[in-house]
């Protein structure tokens, strides 16, 4: 009885060692959950900024949206308004967010972040974007699966906008992401993952663009990055031309000219298949695609019904798809010289010994390529009337 | 030598058994005398004030010669039986038949053994102690002047609550029957069930002051005789003063008293006690008790409920199922509950974490303190609830929980959220079969509440494996708690029929693990010339 | 199972051997295997496997000719006591500091993910108070417990595998075969040293309850993990591509957090999976903190085991904190990785060839 006593002795003075601190124990509503932080760098604006912040220490401009928690679940709260901005400057983005610590009485929570916005300033700033890449990857707070986008101006414009539909930003930016997952839309959706490891194996990226409206955001064209610099803005109509490439094509719809009017043509399926012939000095790609889809508009007082009909639309389509896809790469040759089209790496695949050879100057082998693309359109469907 | 022999003094326990008649295991020394008048003075010394002692001194005999004398306790006898085949049959009866003096005299005892009484079940003793016994188990006894030997008659008449319907463990289909307090009706109602010569029911007595009749049935041929001698080795290592219910064995005899978890099944429905001895286990009937020991027990046993062999396999399967799950949710969602909320929001669903947020502004409680709170509330009602009387308690039950869940949300001192975990961890335990596993549930549902609140999800997860090593290293008689999860290679995995899910009855063809390795199969589908 | 001899099945022997080599693969080796030859390190895994098989192999046919002796009492038979008892310290001190280091890393990785604040100290005192409650129960229920564990963790890692299928782009493993053959042979020893549970075996005789079925056992449970290990290897690589593998310290964990499970609520599961991941590591501090109490109790021969694991605790704990921070302890590893090789390969041949030749032992049966 008495070795028992001296266990359970023992076993309670370990207990209470532990019992000492819960050291990570945070309640749950002394959090401020973040739901989107736009990145951006710090340029010195006279009329608003304190010209305290007007040196070298200042080179991030954070800022963090946060919900109104009560209005935001439909409970009465404090104040009506369903979120607040936080603006934040630093040297690091750690000390960034730090230094809002002691400005908020909740304890900021990275856990919840829907989305990041990287502002333009940042994006051509080569050093500030390799290092935001580098923490956003290194703090395992941040989801790999978080949607990327990129602002045409200021990040904490975007993040203040109140859109109708959903007030929170991050959200707002999350769902359009999931419109296009589920083939509604047209943008080349990143999350954070795929966009660090489009960066660390091609040095190249492509960071959808947001729009900043009156009270709607919208996604159109993309940013492309090319060794940690923004060469420039992609619009849509040549993004649709990549994303040919890219494999990506299975909710793109197109607007073929055909007679004095325009029919559209709904992809359902494709395959791209990439070949390359010749050798180093003399390299040329031909691209082969191949889809099927639905004829969704026409016009009303023809038939379409005859095979010679359809293959004449077929043909139409075919001719656009060639247009657009040719048009997309030559813009990517001439104007940006950037192969985010992982041209590169189908040759390394295919051909590991041609790329050994120029892969130390392949972006001016990549400018001078050659292209050719061949295109087989297949109408399967024509919907519901002839 | 003084100092040790205080200490001595202060740490052994004395022990004080004996006195002037009975000896240290309160047994009878005084012998039995051939004279009458001796016994009777002896046992009305023993039974000094026991005001329900009767007792009754007549001759029998045509010319009233031979003195006899009978007792026992008032109203635990059937009184009928007396009068009817004992009293008639002496006094009337032997007094009709003329006396031929010498030879009857020369035997008078075995003449009114053998044909004076008229009731079937007869003893004899010879010692006081076993006479005093069955005065006091109900029979009557009979001694006759000049012979120290004692005929023991069996009028057991007390009165009891007879078969009644279960409260408890109660099934839809099935037989509704459930053990009563006497050991004999406990013992009769398996017997029905098993109508085979080799099903044994070996009596014994413990406690010196209650001598407690127990009996242990088994299949003499299926059970193991390891498990068997183990079990009389354990029932012969102590000696205690009475044995009040059959707990009492139940806890002297497990083998890790420590340990929240039950290692023993009780059980009152006689359905599950003869299964269980058709399996190979072996029960033990407790007089004065209606719940039924069953050993060996393993953690499979208590998730079974007779339901489950009677409905069919495929809903009983997923019952089964569900109660695994409902275990589970009973000792793991507070503790998951704290450790997700406080450590690791990002793990909850963004819409439900800013819900929870936004209802736990104006709490004053950290969550752990909000958690322990509910639960012990709940207990208190669980507690409240079971003291009161019938209707009164259910609803005060039901009106507890809702009104007073209720008014504390609103009045902000807990969050809604705590009270929807803690009234589906109540529920969940409610759906575990045996009460007896529930309370271990209960308790180790606080060591994963305090380690999750220390360390987070590591600490969950180091709670739960503490509880799992417990159990891991728990046996039943020598059999694994945790089988057949664990070392379910012994039977070649037969077991695992019988566990998560119910295979049908004619894939059960093997007996598990309680039974001797030989005698496995029991059933098979018959040939067809058969 | 049934008496108080501590003997184990063989099926129970297995799990307890699986459990144990693929905690510390599933992790680190997607990772370990690209570093060492890019895309063509699931190749490597081939190798590495069938060389750990030939290791097995030696020191199951060692331990079988001693069927209840461990390490400690027939390396004294074999080679004389005073070098047996050399050896059997070496291996003692051995288990220790990679039981030590390896709970430093672990440590580091809890803290990082789950709780920045909390002292690295608490993290690793109660892991170690938990597996040495486990040292003190036994054999029998380390060999239980393992069995409830190898379906833990096992069934949630197979199927996230099964689901991140989709994100594979089975491209990233081409080109195929640029790697020179000497530079497969190289990665595929460097790769097969991380089935070091494998000497494990080697203190394992008096526990098994049939010896002769041991060396199959040991072999296809090797073959298993090996083949796990392929496959995880060849998805990781699939979902990630080359350069990316080699930049995570835990690739499998941010695939976890990838995969998407269709209807599942929770969000950032990568966490959930982490349990997984203290799952087998526990098992594996378990083993080391029993087998060095086990060979302390052979050479001392003290009867009582639990006993013996308490002064073990701090020892293990304050060599844990000896590096200064998770480099400098993975540099150290490295560096005593040549250490590995002497208990699973040289030391047990050496022993096998000379019990061969003085003709020592119980030789098979046929």
């Amino acid at each position: 009885m008495r070795l028992l006593k001296n266990k359970l002795l023992i076993i309670f003075l370990v207990i209470s060692l532990f019992l000492t601190g819960c050291w990570d124990n945070i309640n749950i509503n002394r959090r401020a959950f973040v739901i989107s932080m736009g990145i951006d760098k710090f340029v010195f604006d006279e009329e608003k900024d304190d010209p305290k912040l007007n040196n070298d220490l200042s080179r991030y401009r954070i800022a963090f949206s946060i919900p109104n928690l009560p209005k935001f679940v439909g409970q009465q709260g404090v104040s009506d308004e369903p979120k607040y901005t936080r603006v934040s400057v630093g040297t690091t983005i750690t000390n960034a967010y730090k230094s809002l610590e002691s400005r908020i009485n909740k304890s900021i929570y990275f856990g919840h972040t829907k989305s990041l916005l990287f502002g333009e300033e940042l994006l051509k700033d080569k050093v500030l974007l390799k290092q935001t890449m580098d923490v956003l990857q290194r703090n395992s707070d941040f989801g790999k699966s978080i949607p990327v986008v990129a602002v045409e101006g200021s990040v904490v414009d975007a993040l203040e906008v109140l859109p109708d539909t959903q007030p929170m930003v991050g959200i707002y930016i999350m769902e359009l992401f999931e419109n296009n997952k589920e083939r509604r839309s047209f943008i080349e959706e990143k999350e954070l993952g795929n966009l660090l490891q489009d960066f660390e194996e091609n040095k190249t990226g492509l960071i959808p663009r947001l729009i900043v409206g009156e009270k709607d955001l919208k996604l159109e064209g993309a940013a492309i990055i090319k060794d940690y610099e923004l060469q420039g803005w992609l619009d849509e109509k040549y993004l649709k031309g990549i994303l040919w490439l890219l494999k990506k094509s299975y909710r793109l719809e197109i607007s073929v000219p055909y007679h004095d009017y325009y029919i559209a043509y709904d992809v359902s399926d494709s395959e791209t298949k990439i070949e390359f012939s010749g050798d180093s000095q003399d390299l040329s790609c031909k691209i082969s695609i191949e889809t099927e889809g639905s004829i969704d508009e026409y016009i009303l007082d023809e038939e379409m019904f005859q095979a010679e009909e359809i293959r004449n639309l077929e043909k139409a389509v075919e001719k656009e798809i060639e247009k657009e896809v040719l048009d997309s790469i030559e813009i990517l040759q001439k104007k940006y010289k950037t192969d985010v089209i992982e041209i590169g790496k189908r040759l390394e695949r295919q051909k590991p010994e041609i790329w050994k050879e120029i892969k130390d100057n392949w972006d001016e082998v990549f400018e001078n390529m050659d292209f050719t693309v061949d295109v087989k359109v297949y109408a399967r469907r024509v919907g519901q009337i002839k | 030598m003084g100092i040790k022999d205080w200490f001595k003094n202060k740490t052994e326990r004395k022990e004080q058994w004996e006195d002037a008649f009975h000896d240290e295991d309160n047994k009878i020394t005084i012998p039995l005398s051939k004279k009458l008048d001796e016994n009777i003075k002896n046992l009305e010394i023993l039974f000094q004030d026991c005001g329900d002692f009767v007792r009754r001194k007549f001759p029998v005999g045509v010319n009233k010669e031979i003195n006899v004398f009978i007792a026992y306790i008032d109203l635990m006898i059937d009184r009928r039986i007396i009068e009817e085949s004992l009293l008639e049959q002496l006094i009337v009866q032997i007094r009709s038949v003329p006396p031929q003096m010498d030879r009857i005299k020369t035997s008078i005892y075995e003449f009114i053994r053998d044909g004076g009484l008229a009731t079937a079940d007869i003893k004899e003793v010879e010692s006081l102690d076993e006479a005093v016994l069955a005065i006091l188990s109900g029979d009557t006894i009979l001694i006759i002047d000049g012979y120290a030997k004692v005929i023991v008659i069996s009028t057991k008449g007390w009165p009891n609550r007879g078969i009644q319907e279960l409260d408890s463990e109660v099934v839809i289909r099935g037989s509704k029957e459930g053990f009563t307090e006497a050991l004999r009706m406990n013992t009769v109602l398996i017997r029905r069930r098993i109508r085979d010569t080799k099903l044994k029911v070996k009596q014994l007595q413990i406690g010196t002051r209650s001598r407690t009749d127990i009996a242990i049935m088994y299949l003499d041929d299926i059970v193991r005789k390891d498990i068997l001698e183990d079990l009389e080795k354990r029932l012969d290592s102590f000696k205690i003063d009475s044995i009040l219910d059959s707990s009492y064995i139940e806890e002297l005899i497990q083998q890790d008293w420590m340990s929240p978890f039950p290692q023993i099944q009780a059980t009152q429905r006689p359905d599950k006690a003869a299964s269980a001895i058709l399996e190979g286990r072996i029960a033990i009937v407790v007089d004065n008790s209606p719940f039924v020991l069953l050993i060996p027990s393993t953690i499979n046993n208590f998730f079974q409920s007779s339901e489950d062999y009677y409905d069919r396999w495929t809903i009983m399967s997923f019952t089964r199922l569900i109660r695994f799950i409902a275990a589970f949710f009973s000792v793991g969602i507070p503790g998951f509950y704290i450790a997700l909320t406080d450590y690791h929001p990002s793990m909850i669903p963004t819409p439900l974490t800013m819900a929870i947020a936004a209802s736990r502004e104006q709490v004053p409680f950290p969550t752990v303190v909000e958690v322990v709170l509910m639960e012990l509330a709940f207990e208190l009602l669980r507690e409240a609830g079971t003291r009161l009387p019938g209707p009164i308690g259910s609803t005060i039950g039901i009106v507890g929980g809702i009104i007073i869940g209720q008014a504390a949300v609103e009045a902000k001192i807990v969050s809604p959220v705590v009270v929807i975990i803690v009234a589906v961890t109540a529920i969940s335990s409610f759906a575990i079969p045996d009460n007896s596993l529930t309370v271990g549930f209960r308790i180790v549902k606080y060591l994963i509440i305090a380690t999750s609140a220390i360390l987070g999800l590591y600490g969950f997860l180091l709670g739960i494996l503490i509880v799992l090593i417990h159990l891991v290293s728990l046996k039943s008689f020598n059999i694994p708690y945790l089988y057949p999860y664990v070392s379910a290679g012994i039977t070649g995995y037969n077991d695992l029929k019988d566990s998560i899910f119910r295979l049908p009855l004619f894939m059960m063809y093997k007996r598990p693990v309680y039974s001797r390795h030989e005698q496995r199969i029991r059933f098979r589908m018959k040939k067809k010339n058969e | 199972m049934f008496s108080k001899n501590e003997k184990i099945c063989i099926r129970q022997l297995e799990s307890l051997l699986i459990l144990d080599l693929y905690s510390r693969g599933v992790l680190f080796l997607p990772r370990l295997a690209v570093e060492a030859a890019n895309q063509d390190g699931w190749i490597c895994l081939i190798g590495a496997t069938i060389l750990a098989a030939f290791y097995g192999f030696i020191i199951t046919r060692l331990v079988r000719r001693f069927p209840n002796d461990t390490f400690v009492e027939f390396s004294a038979k074999i080679l004389s006591k005073p070098v047996g008892m050399v050896l059997s310290l070496l291996f003692f001190v051995k288990l220790i500091i990679f039981a030590a280091f390896e709970l430093r890393i672990f440590g580091e990785v809890v803290k990082q993910i789950l709780l920045p604040q909390t002292p690295i100290e608490v993290i690793i005192a109660s892991m170690l108070l938990i597996a040495s409650y486990l040292v003190r129960k036994g054999f029998e229920a380390r060999a239980r417990l393992g069995e409830i564990l190898f379906f833990i963790v096992f069934i949630p890692l197979i199927s996230v595998l099964i689901f991140v299928l989709p994100d594979a782009d089975f491209g990233n493993l081409q080109p195929f075969l640029t790697t020179s053959f000497t530079h497969f042979l190289k990665s595929s020893y460097d790769l097969s040293l991380t089935y070091i549970a494998i000497e494990l075996l080697l203190l394992v005789g008096p526990f098994i309850n049939d010896y002769r079925k041991l060396e199959k056992a040991s072999v296809i449970s090797i073959f298993f993990v090996g083949i796990l290990n392929v496959i995880s290897a060849i998805i990781v690589l699939a979902v990630f591509g080359v350069v990316q593998t080699k930049r995570q310290l835990l690739p499998f964990m941010v695939l976890m957090g990838i995969v998407e499970i269709p209807g599942a609520f929770i969000e950032r599961q990568e966490i959930l999976m982490i349990i997984f991941w203290i799952l087998s590591d526990f098992s594996f501090i378990n083993a080391s903190l029993y087998f060095s109490s086990l060979i302390i109790k052979r050479v001392s021969k003290i009867e009582d085991q639990g006993f013996l694991v308490l002064p073990l605790v701090p020892i293990v704990y304050l060599i844990s904190l000896f590096p200064d921070n998770i480099v400098q302890t993975t540099d150290w590893i490295l560096v005593l990785r040549s250490f590995r090789i002497l208990f699973m390969f040289f030391i047990p041949l050496v022993l096998l060839l000379v019990a061969r030749l003085r003709k020592l032992g119980e030789t098979v049966e046929k």
